[in-house]
């Protein structure tokens, strides 16, 4: 029995990991093919939009009633369904244009040639990748009673990680796939990494000694309270401070520091996701919640058991 | 007309009536509660000791977070200002349950939709008060119009010390609590 507040859970979390990073995946891969400066292999390609769509499922089984998922559609004023709408326009257009890349596709379908089309889909694409990479942290962000969310930086870091995992995911298949193609984004693995490195202390930095007391608790659980292992440890340590290494000693291990981008990327919104948990109380609210039977009371068990005979 | 809840606490007992009232009335699980009533203290030392109780509820915000939050349209805002939850189009997204300042909102997992205080809209529209209302026998809370100003919460709104919860979220709660 649960008298606490029902709130999102890992599978909220494993929706923003894997739609964030097959997001980023397409704009990474729109931009190589507007500029023509760096090549993404067809297995990344073919990952994006199938990882944003298994977030999408998860996103459905989440839900109270998963068969009347297509009601978030409804509302164009929220922004889970502006979300939503920019989801499953990237699984679409994503889909297309990675089959573009397909031989059997490009000498069946005669537009595969067409310039203008190509470089309208990348350019969609690229749009359309940086929205559903960026629009869980700016959900997050709205929430003003949530103090470790509320305020722009969480978007900011969300849509940082969701362009490193979606690297990490290019890397990967780079490294795996026949055609060396990932040369040129190591740096920008580097780069960001070691953003992200210099962010995340700032972030929690300025919630624990610039805001409200309710953000600078909840940044304190980060820093040395119940969450703390799991920040140093695999965010920070295993997500940032370790792909900065390893891209500095080794930077030909492509695909050990993208492993560790990755599960830094599902480490952070795991945390992120979970720390939501934490609200504003009103004064009294918890002692109150937590002075209420937990359901395995002798009394409560048999009540349970009759009002079920009852019902049946 | 603009419907208000005023809760003067120097009245409230903390006997929880209106919390048995409305589970009862509402038929709520066993695990949902809409109005819980929350203790705080005894502060103080004897003879300067001080205990008060703070019933919450919906604030059928004028700014409700969760109404615009709602992908489905399931959440919605009367003209009277009763912010309630259309049950058919409720997917229990918990949308609106994560951006409520004041914890409102329930997921009822049997029929996977969430659940609040809508002030006994059907009730209203019969002309009868709220059971929580209805059942408080200090009389400390109040319900009525706050547009009309020969209603009494709009008297008590006006004449005395009143706050609000989380006024800084900037949610313009509708309940009201008389402080001493």
């Amino acid at each position: 029995m649960k008298h606490h507040e029902d709130t999102w859970g890992w599978m909220l979390a494993a929706d923003f990991f894997l739609a964030g990073m097959g997001a980023a995946t397409l704009a990474i891969a729109a931009f190589s093919d507007l500029s023509s400066e760096f090549a993404v292999p067809l297995a990344a390609r073919l990952a994006a939009p199938v990882l944003i769509a298994m977030g999408a499922g998860l996103l459905v089984l989440e839900l109270g009633k998963p068969f009347q998922g297509w009601r978030v559609f409804m509302n164009p004023k929220a922004i889970l369904t502006f979300g939503a709408w920019n989801m499953t326009l990237a699984i679409v257009l994503g889909a297309v244009k990675a089959a573009f890349y397909l031989p059997q596709v490009a000498a069946r379908v005669p537009l595969v040639n067409n310039v203008t089309l190509q470089n309208l889909l990348s350019v969609l694409l690229l749009v359309i990748g940086l929205i559903v990479s960026s629009y869980p942290g700016v959900l997050l962000a709205r929430h003003v009673a949530r103090p470790f969310w509320t305020g722009p930086g969480i978007a900011v870091l969300f849509l940082l990680s969701s362009l490193i995992t979606g690297v990490a995911l290019i890397q990967l298949a780079s490294a795996f796939s026949a055609s060396s193609s990932g040369a040129d984004l190591r740096w920008v693995l580097l780069a960001s990494a070691v953003l992200q490195t210099l962010l995340w202390p700032l972030y929690l930095y300025v919630k624990r000694t610039g805001t409200t007391q309710r953000e600078a608790e909840a940044a304190r659980t980060w820093i040395s309270g119940s969450s703390a292992s799991a920040f140093w440890l695999g965010l920070f340590g295993c997500g940032s401070v370790l792909v900065v290494a390893v891209q500095l000693a080794a930077p030909h291990f492509t695909a050990m520091s993208a492993v560790f981008c990755l599960v830094g990327g599902a480490t952070l919104r795991y945390m992120v996701v979970l720390s939501g948990k934490q609200r504003t109380w009103i004064a009294g609210e918890q002692q109150y919640f937590a002075r209420l039977p937990k359901g395995d009371e002798a009394f409560l068990k048999a009540w349970t058991k009759n009002q079920e005979t009852l019902e049946s | 007309m603009r419907y208000a809840m005023v809760i003067d606490t120097r009245r409230c007992i903390g006997c929880h009536s209106c919390t048995v009232a409305c589970r009862t009335h509402n038929g709520l699980p066993i695990d949902m509660i809409y109005n819980p009533v929350m203790t705080i203290g005894p502060t103080g030392k004897f003879p300067h000791v001080h205990l008060s109780h703070i019933p919450l509820l919906c604030m059928h915000c004028a700014e409700p977070p969760c109404v615009d939050c709602c992908p489905t349209g399931a959440s919605q805002q009367r003209a009277d200002g009763v912010v309630f939850i259309e049950q058919t189009k409720c997917v229990s997204c918990k949308t609106c349950i994560m951006s409520c300042p004041y914890g409102a909102r329930k997921a009822n997992h049997k029929t996977g939709t969430a659940q609040k205080c809508d002030f006994c809209k059907d009730r209203l529209s019969e002309g009868k008060l709220p059971h929580c209302v209805a059942t408080c026998h200090q009389k400390a809370r109040i319900f009525g119009d706050l547009d009309d100003p020969e209603s009494e919460v709009y008297k008590l709104v006006n004449t005395e010390k009143v706050a609000r919860l989380h006024e800084e979220f900037g949610t313009d709660p509708h309940v009201f609590y008389i402080v001493s």
